[in-house]
């Protein structure tokens, strides 16, 4: 029975592949999945999201509100992709695929628990980010209030409030919140924050999933135990922090971008670098201590 | 016709000098290894650099410059000309010596 069962599944295995690496299905952009596809993978979203979602307990004040404030929030980190009432999503968003969600709707038809989880923890493969550590929590609520408002804001009312706010927000005023500072770093939320800051776009990373062959960045295994950091300066905690918040600072002539970290979550990374390199100061305090 | 034939040995015997051994020599006598991990190389295991064992792959050099033969030669051979805040020495090599030892480090390891 379980030799048939494993046959079976092996055979729907093959199958599967040789129907895709056949070039039998179109993984394009150019094309939605067909239809009975694209229904049963939205089913499966609605139906995780609803029983993930009850962990986030909605704040008691909670209410939807559409101010300038909340306007301009949302139109320096969603609108590029969602749109907005009246306003198009940028000229890159319209070919996405899945095409982003119309935002009106999504607060017609969800909680707020679950646009804030959706705000909160992104969704893999569907262009989503996970905004955790790099948005405060009081302002991933302030979105989602703005979103449960959006059915009851007409385009025109939208424009007013547009008017109405900061054209640009300090780009820095709602990270700057995002990690609380501690004295000593987490390594486990460092390597949490490693992962939703894109490092392993360019680092191979212990104990992140990532490419196996990616040289972009020097691999970040011995980061912590390597004598300079950026071949630059000598490796304590407190220039591993610098280097990670403002590598330009640290040597401008670095191909390392200045990714907004704040400085809690660049601590916590640099926790991480230091554990995973084994290196005695796993969790970085606030007297440096030379890790060598 | 005649001409070649007589090349011929002699352009064989130009393979003996071999360059990857030419190569070898300079890392080892300038302590590469102290401070960098190199591929093939007893003892050149030092974590004060980064590690050297996929530098065809490798997209800067020193994270700074995009990564070409004639860069990374560069880098070898005057560290500071390509980065002033480089914690890499300026050994001294002569443009043919840095050339052989970037060659080397395209040539072993990951990727090659």
């Amino acid at each position: 029975m379980r030799i048939m069962l494993v046959s079976l599944g092996s055979l729907a295995a093959a199958g599967v592949l040789a129907f895709v690496a056949g070039g039998f299905y179109d993984i394009t952009a150019i094309k939605q999945h067909p239809a009975w596809v694209f229904h049963a993978i939205g089913i499966g979203r609605d139906t995780l999201v609803a029983l993930q979602a009850d962990a986030d307990e909605v704040p008691e004040d909670f209410a939807p509100v559409a101010d300038a404030r909340n306007v301009a929030l949302y139109r320096k980190h969603c609108t590029q992709c969602h749109g907005a009432p009246g306003v198009a999503p940028e000229e890159f968003a319209l070919g996405m695929m899945p095409v982003p969600s119309n935002l009106v709707a999504a607060g017609r038809e969800r909680p707020p628990e679950e646009i804030y989880w959706f705000i909160r923890y992104g969704l893999k493969m569907s262009g989503m980010p996970a905004w955790s550590m790099r948005m405060s929590e009081a302002d991933m609520w302030r979105i989602t209030a703005l979103v449960e408002a959006f059915p009851t804001l007409s385009p025109e009312a939208y424009a007013e409030l547009v008017e109405a706010g900061p054209q640009q927000l300090d780009s820095m005023t709602s990270v700057a919140e995002a990690g609380p500072f501690t004295p000593f770093g987490n390594p486990e939320r460092g390597r949490k924050a490693m992962q939703v800051h894109a490092c392993p776009q360019c680092h191979m990373i212990e104990g992140i999933v990532g490419r196996s062959d990616l040289h972009v960045g020097p691999p970040l295994d011995d980061a912590g135990a390597r004598k300079y950091i950026a071949g630059v300066v000598p490796n304590t905690p407190e220039n591993m922090i610098r280097w990670i918040m403002h590598p330009q600072e640290v040597d401008p002539l670095s191909a390392m971008p200045d990714l907004g970290v704040s400085e809690g979550i660049a601590r916590d990374m640099a926790a991480y670098l230091y554990a995973i390199a084994g290196t005695g100061h796993a969790s970085v305090g606030a007297a440096p201590v030379d890790p060598r | 016709m005649m001409r070649a034939l007589i090349l011929l040995p002699l352009l064989l015997a130009g393979c003996d000098d071999d360059p990857s051994a030419a190569a070898r020599a300079l890392i080892s006598a300038n302590g590469c290894g102290t401070c960098h991990q190199i591929p093939e190389f007893d003892g050149a295991d030092g974590v004060t650099g980064p590690p050297l064992t996929a530098m065809s792959r490798q997209v800067y050099v020193a994270g700074v410059v995009p990564n070409t033969l004639e860069a990374l030669t560069a880098f070898i051979a005057d560290p500071q000309a390509i980065d002033p805040r480089s914690a890499m020495p300026d050994l001294n090599l002569s443009q043919d010596e840095a050339r052989l030892i970037a060659q080397y480090l395209y040539a072993v390891g990951e990727g090659s």
